[in-house]
Order: C-alpha cells, then structure tokens, then sequence
C-alpha cells in the first residue's frame, strides 16, 4: 500500500508473476509486476477505483482496513468490467458498507446491497460525477480500449487512473509498446485518432500521476507528459497509417 | 430499476441439434414501460459418457444453472467446462462448478484464471485450437481459434458429430435497436426461439451497432472482408450447421444470417 499522490490517492494490490500464464505478458518476459486498485481518500468517505484480482483480495482487504475509519461511507468506481477490476466486490462488500458501484458497459457486476450506477460516457468525452461528498471525478471514456473502459481523473491532485492502459512502469527500461500486448488489433487498424485522444487528454489536463491497473505508476507532471507522447507514438506506429 | 436475478423461459432448456443443449439464462432489465431481456447463454454437449459445459452464465443466474444441470445431467457429474474467455458471463459461475463437481475438469485458454480464481488451480487444464475432447459414442468437443473476439485469451468450439459452432462474442447482435440498449437485448417470449423462428430477420445496422460497440476494434479495423472470409472457410471445413453465440438467439439459417452479420461488422468500420 503506498500513497500515491498527497495522501489523496493511495495504491492497493500486490505483485504477480508475469510470465507466459499472463495473457498481456509480452513474450520473452519473465518479472513481477504489481497490480493494483487506487483508493480515493475525501473528506466525508472514499471512492475505491477498481477492486483487484482475486489473488490479492485478503490483501486489498487488508489495506481498506488500515486506510478507512470504522463505518467510514465508501464506493467503488470501476474502469472496466474485467476480472481484475470487479471479482472482489462481494468480499468488499462483506467487510465494509458499499454505497454504490459505478460502471459502465452492459455486464453486471457481482454485488449485493450496493446501488447499481451504470453510467454511459461516449467513447472521446469525458463526464463529471460526484461519487460522493467532496470526491468528484472526471470520468474520461479514452478510444485506447478493448472493452467499455473508463479512466479516472481527480482533479483536486492530478491523478488519472488509466485502467489498462500504461501498463509498462516498472520493467528495467519501461517501454510504451510493451504495455500495449492486449491491443494487438492495432495492428490491422487506424490508430491515428487514438493517439491523438491520448494527446488530449494529457493537453487538456494538469496529469500529476498516472495510475495503472498493471505496472508501476508514473509520477510528475513532466513524467507524465513524456509517457504520453511516448504511448501516443507507439500506438500510431503499430497501426496502418 | 434493475432486476439482477436472472431467469430462463419456459421454452429452455432446449434441445438444439444432437447431443446439443440451449440453457441460456435472461437478465430482465425493468424499465419504465416494458420489461427486455439480454441472453447469456450456456450450452451442454453430452455424449454417452462424459459431458462439456461451454460457459458459465453470470453469478446472478447460478440457481437456474446449477437446477438446470441437476435435470440435464441426472445423477452423472460434470465432466468438463469450457469458458471461452474470462469474462463474468462466460466464467463467473466457474469457483461454484468447482465445488459443486469437485473433480471437473475446466480447459482452454485458461491464461490469466490463476489470477481470477486461485482456488480452483487444480482443475484448470491448458488446450490449444485442435485438440479433442472425446464424451463418449462418437461425440467430441473441438477446440477452435477464435476468430471474431475481444480478449486475446479467447477460444470458439464445436461439437462435429451435430455440427454446433460455439463462438461466444462472435456472431452476436442486437434484433430489437428500437429498445435503445447498446446489449443484444429482446423481448419477453423471444428467449428461446432460434432465429429462423423469429418474427423479423436481423437488419444490417442492428448487427452494425452491437459491434461497434462490444467488438469496439471493429471501428477503426477496415477488415471485415477478411475476417468473414476466414471464418466462412473455417464453418466450411469444419462442416458447420447451427452457429450458437453467448449473446443473441441460436442461429440455425446460416446462410441468411451470416451476410447480415458480415454486413454489420462492415458498417461498424468508423461507426
């Protein structure tokens, strides 16, 4: 569990081995990787952005017991509704009082008490919510996507949760092509105006961190200007121009 | 209001071709108005000594699953289940299976599963496109590439012996656009029919707007052509009568659906 940004955001997870089992694994890599889910801290309650994989789930509990005060108001924004993003919901939802879960895409997620808040943003827009008291986030619908994806950005500290997307922090000598294995449709796609919504949304945002679900965070504004023009670049340069 | 218990019509379970059988589970979503639906279909193929679930249903739809199969299968076990990529609606029931049937045994592409369910390791077994899964009196589940998905981790699979491709989101689409749903939603009393019993043929800009948006690549990949050439050529050579998709209806009139999907694949190019 580390702070992330100011004490605002703080990461949760844990590592896994990445290796040939892992279906984003570029091929020839063996290392740890950490993943994580991100924990919005406000000053009535917090917004947990993802919730991890099951593998790290008595730890991710762990963590939301140190972080969060007893009975403190908590709810869950997910950036996708993958497995590493929703599977620990239930066991959240067991230990803590879940207000809402937020989402979006047309699969339902496993909860049980909590307010179901399906939200649609179009794919190159972003929208704004108050998830709770004092925690209100833009939700960013990037076209750097498989499935319906959201990215978190808090504006009070600059942090953007870019769910699968710049997932290559952390590797020896951290390459943007790497974290892109997931997306190997580029390759037979224009992916021209997908970069340039990667250019946007940095231009048009004060990006102080980058919060993955996978791989170690990037930190700095100028940090995460250079990540994104890297990614940018990379994106373009796997496609058909 | 959303309703997240998931219900199965009266038509189903049904027997779709030989050895085959339809146990979709239909998420009703209560709007204002009217009530619509959203297939998650899960399949049964059984042979005369083993049996192979293809996909799990959602969690929500467990107890009609889990009844369902009690009814199907008798006092035999699961043998095999085939999640064809680790999506809730494809594999979300998978840790109940396990315990529910303690020595099944579940394959595929089961890349990133050890991440998603650490407790069911021991009953996860890797298998490639071409490998045979034999049930018994000359019954057999093939693995297949998948060649309409989104996640890379995704395989189809078909029973030869009557000619059933499972293709999980591949060949899925939305038949009711006027319900203002991006999900192949229909209506009450559709749920179980095929689509050669429908009353209205699936239109291109249905089958355009479901991939554009659950197959989202297809609005920047200008390459339909190729895919559907590639998949006519497989459904060929593999000898392929009824098309079973995860989300929609059982297409048993290939030959008039499969240009309409194509056709919606081309128009979701830039959609």
């Amino acid at each position: 569990m580390e702070g992330l940004l100011g004490g605002r955001i703080y990461r949760l997870g844990g590592d896994i081995e990445l290796d040939e089992r892992v279906s984003w694994c570029p091929p020839g890599i063996r290392r740890t990787q950490a993943v994580n889910c991100y924990l919005i801290k406000g000053p009535s309650g917090s917004v947990l952005v993802d919730t991890g994989v099951r593998l790290h789930q008595a730890d991710i509990i762990e963590q939301l017991d140190r972080l969060l005060s007893p009975g403190e108001p908590l709810s869950i924004v997910l950036t996708r509704t993958e497995m590493e993003c929703c599977l620990n919901i239930p066991a959240i939802e067991e230990r803590f009082t879940v207000g809402s879960v937020w989402y979006t895409g047309g699969i339902t997620v496993p909860r049980s008490k909590a307010k179901s808040k399906r939200i649609a943003v179009d794919p190159g827009s972003s929208m704004r919510v108050k998830v709770m008291d004092g925690v209100v986030v833009e939700l960013v619908s990037p076209l750097l996507r498989l499935l319906p994806t959201l990215w978190v950005f808090d504006p009070e500290s600059g942090g953007l949760l870019t769910s699968d997307a710049f997932t290559h922090g952390g590797s020896a000598v951290p390459e943007a092509r790497e974290g892109l294995r997931k997306f190997r449709w580029f390759s037979g796609a224009d992916t021209r105006p997908i970069a340039r919504n990667i250019r946007d949304i940095f231009r048009n945002r004060d990006v102080r961190a980058v919060g993955p679900s996978y791989g170690t965070p990037f930190v700095g504004t100028n940090v995460c200007l250079d990540q994104a023009g890297e990614l940018a670049r990379a994106i373009e340069e796997m496609g058909i121009q | 209001m959303e309703e997240l218990v998931e219900t199965m019509s009266r038509d189903l379970p049904r027997e779709v071709a030989d050895g085959v059988t339809w146990m979709s589970s239909c998420l009703p979503f209560h709007l204002q108005d009217r009530v619509i639906h959203g297939h998650t279909s899960t399949y049964l193929a059984q042979g005369t000594e083993s049996s192979i679930l293809i996909d799990t249903g959602n969690p929500s739809s467990w107890n009609i699953i889990s009844k369902t199969l009690d009814g199907l299968l008798g006092d035999k076990p699961l043998s095999y289940v085939f999640p064809t990529h680790p999506e809730l609606p494809h594999t979300g029931n998978l840790p109940r299976l396990v315990e529910k049937y303690p020595d099944v045994k579940i394959v595929g592409d089961i890349r990133d599963y050890h991440l998603f369910y650490p407790q069911i390791v021991p009953n996860l077994h890797a298998r490639v496109p071409g490998d045979r899964v034999d049930l018994g009196g000359g019954y057999e589940f093939v693995i297949v590439e998948a060649m309409i998905r989104d996640l890379p981790n995704t395989q189809w699979g078909f029973v030869p012996k009557s000619g059933v491709l499972f293709t999980a989101d591949g060949f899925c689409y939305m038949h009711r656009p006027e319900l203002d749903d991006e999900d192949p939603v229909h209506l009450p009393g559709e749920c179980g029919l095929t689509t050669d019993e429908l009353s209205a043929p699936i239109a291109v800009e249905n089958a355009a707007f479901f991939t554009g948006s659950a197959l989202y690549w297809a609005r920047f990949a200008n390459d339909a052509d190729q895919v559907y050439d590639r998949v006519g050529k497989l459904m060929d050579d593999l000898g392929v009568k009824i098309v079973a998709p995860t989300h929609g209806n059982v297409i048993t009139n290939i030959p008039e659906v499969a240009p309409i999907i194509r056709a919606g694949h081309k128009h979701a190019y830039r959609y």
